[in-house]
Formats: structure tokens, C-alpha cells, sequence
């Protein structure tokens, strides 16, 4: 099955591309900060998401089926699993920062509720 | 000696502006003053290093806990230590932003801010300015009194007139925290004057 000329994909490429882009710029604003890597693992992710989508529409006539499903298969695995690890370690760091302020009453001796 | 006690009863948050020369005694000073649980995000120092300032003057700090954002930009520290937070960096505001916000939930006596005027190696005027702002806001919702320190000098007036609209209250330490001016005998302007015409009258 053939996607090349379907507008709505060509939105969601496009989309994809933006969302890639806008994600990375954001974290190079946020350099050296916890959040920097996570940003760029979310930005790689939505680029390889969206350049399956890019295989399946583009590269159908220039490679053979089985490379642009290859392509597209292991590009949106990489994406996703990209996100997820994303996902990871922000919520380490939360995790992480709700587990020392849970601790909190243990070190103060006078007040806290 | 600048009574802080009093200016935060009547205050929830201040600016105390200060000379580097003075720092390290209007730090210990602070501490030494307040009575309650307080939390002291650090910029400037390291925590080993607070600690051991802290533990020369004999200031208890049980009840401290402490945000180092400076610490991690020098060595390789765990994200957390017994009553010590780590932050990545003084320009990592965001981050700063989330972890004082977790720990203002706790409603702290007091919140000590060391130093505004430090933000500005890591981050741009405007960006810090905005922090500033921002934390204040947050601040002026709970019930946790803060002390900003602002250390004059160089470039640093921009943070510190911008900090010190959105504070209630403005002090400029008078000099006197701990460092005693002692008038010297015979190294006076007049001395020196005296003694060089003592000695051209000798050699005519």
C-alpha cells in the first residue's frame, strides 16, 4: 500500500519535523540543567517517529519494499524507545527529589509538618 | 551588626546587600540569628565548605538543609546527601526554580538565598532577573521568610536594583559584621607626611 500524496500524512510530517526541531532548540536553552538530556532524547525520538513516517511516504519508489519497512519499523522503535527513556529520567529525577523531601522531617528537628 | 531577626519579623523577604570583604562574617551571622528551621540554597560556597564554616564559628546546622548549586559544577556528587540537595548548576534555573519550590511545600522558617549577584556567572541579567521575580512570587505565597544575599560590585547592580523592587525590604550591611577597624599608630597620612619631612630636613 502506497501513502505518497495522503495530505494528512504530509501534516503529521511536517508536524513531526516542527515538534523535532522546537524540542531540540529548547534544550540547548536549557544547557548543563537536568532536563537538557531528556529534551534531546524527546527531540530524537519525535525525529526518527516521524522519519518512518517519512520512509513509508518518500522512499517507497527509491528503495526496495523491504528496506523502507526496515526503515520505518526500526526508525519508529528507536523514536519510541528514545521517549521512553525520556520519560525515565525525568521521572528519576522527580523520583528522586520527592524521595529527599519526604525525607525532610527526619532532619528537622523543630518544625515540619 | 545588621539585626536581621527584627527586619524579618516585619519582612517576609529581604535583599541584604554586602561587600565581598564582608561575606563570609555576614553569613555565619545570619545563621547564628535565626532560630527555626531554614533552608540555605547556596551558589557561592560548596556545601563541605559552608559546613565548615558553619562548624568554625560553632553554628548548629541541624536545622538546615541545604540546596548546593554550585557543588556538581566542580565534582562528580550524588543528586542527594544527608540534608543536602544537589543542584547541576547556578545557571539551572529551572531546575532551581522546581527543587526551592518542592522545598518552600515544607513551610521553612526561613529561606536564605547565597547569592543573586553569583546567578550572573551562569546565567544572563535578563534571565536571572526573571527567576528573581518568579521566586519571589512563589515565596510571597507561603509563610517562609527569605533573606537574599547581593554581593556589590562589577556588573551586579543590574540583579540587585531589580531584586531589590520586588523585596519588602532593601538593608545594605553596615560594615560592621564582625570586622573590628582598627586606627594603627604611625601609618596615618599625617605620619607618613611627618616622617618624609623629617627626613628632608635630616639630609638638608
Amino acid at each position: 500500500m502506497s501513502f505518497s500524496g495522503s495530505v494528512l500524512l504530509m501534516v503529521a510530517i511536517v508536524l513531526g519535523l516542527i515538534a523535532s526541531v522546537v524540542t531540540y532548540m529548547n534544550s540547548r536553552k536549557l544547557k548543563g540543567e537536568v532536563f537538557e538530556k531528556p529534551m534531546i532524547y524527546f527531540a530524537l525520538g519525535i525525529f526518527l517517529a516521524t522519519l518512518s513516517l517519512i520512509a513509508v511516504t518518500f522512499f517507497q519508489g527509491v528503495f526496495s519494499e523491504m528496506t523502507v519497512e526496515l526503515i520505518h519499523d526500526i526508525s519508529f522503535i528507536l523514536g519510541l524507545g528514545l521517549m521512553l527513556l525520556a520519560s525515565v529520567k525525568l521521572t528519576r529525577f522527580l523520583q528522586g527529589l520527592s524521595g529527599f523531601e519526604k525525607k525532610l522531617p527526619k532532619n528537622l528537628p523543630s518544625k515540619v509538618k | 551588626m545588621v539585626d536581621i531577626k527584627s527586619d524579618l519579623d516585619a519582612n517576609q523577604t529581604l535583599l541584604l546587600i554586602m561587600s565581598s570583604v564582608e561575606y563570609n562574617d555576614v553569613l555565619v551571622d545570619v545563621v547564628k540569628q535565626l532560630s527555626g528551621n531554614i533552608c540555605y540554597v547556596t551558589t557561592n560556597k560548596t556545601f563541605d565548605s559552608l559546613k565548615e564554616v558553619f562548624e568554625k564559628s560553632k553554628v548548629d546546622v541541624k536545622n538546615v538543609v541545604f540546596i548546593d548549586a554550585i557543588s556538581k559544577t566542580m565534582k562528580k556528587v550524588p543528586d542527594q546527601g544527608e540534608s543536602v540537595y544537589y543542584v547541576s548548576s547556578p545557571g539551572a534555573l529551572t531546575e532551581l526554580s522546581l527543587v526551592i519550590g518542592k522545598f518552600l511545600r515544607h513551610e521553612f522558617d526561613y529561606l536564605i538565598f547565597d547569592s543573586i549577584t553569583n546567578l550572573l556567572v551562569y546565567q544572563k541579567p535578563q534571565m536571572a532577573a526573571k527567576f528573581m521575580s518568579s521566586l519571589i512570587n512563589k515565596i510571597k505565597k507561603t509563610k517562609t521568610k527569605t533573606v537574599f544575599y547581593g554581593i556589590e560590585g562589577g556588573d551586579n547592580s543590574s540583579i540587585i536594583e531589580h531584586t531589590g523592587t520586588a523585596v519588602d525590604k532593601v538593608i545594605k550591611s553596615d560594615g560592621k559584621v564582625g570586622v573590628e577597624k582598627k586606627v594603627v599608630k604611625g601609618v596615618g597620612k599625617k605620619e607618613v607626611k611627618k616622617k618624609i619631612i623629617k627626613k628632608v630636613e635630616k639630609e638638608v
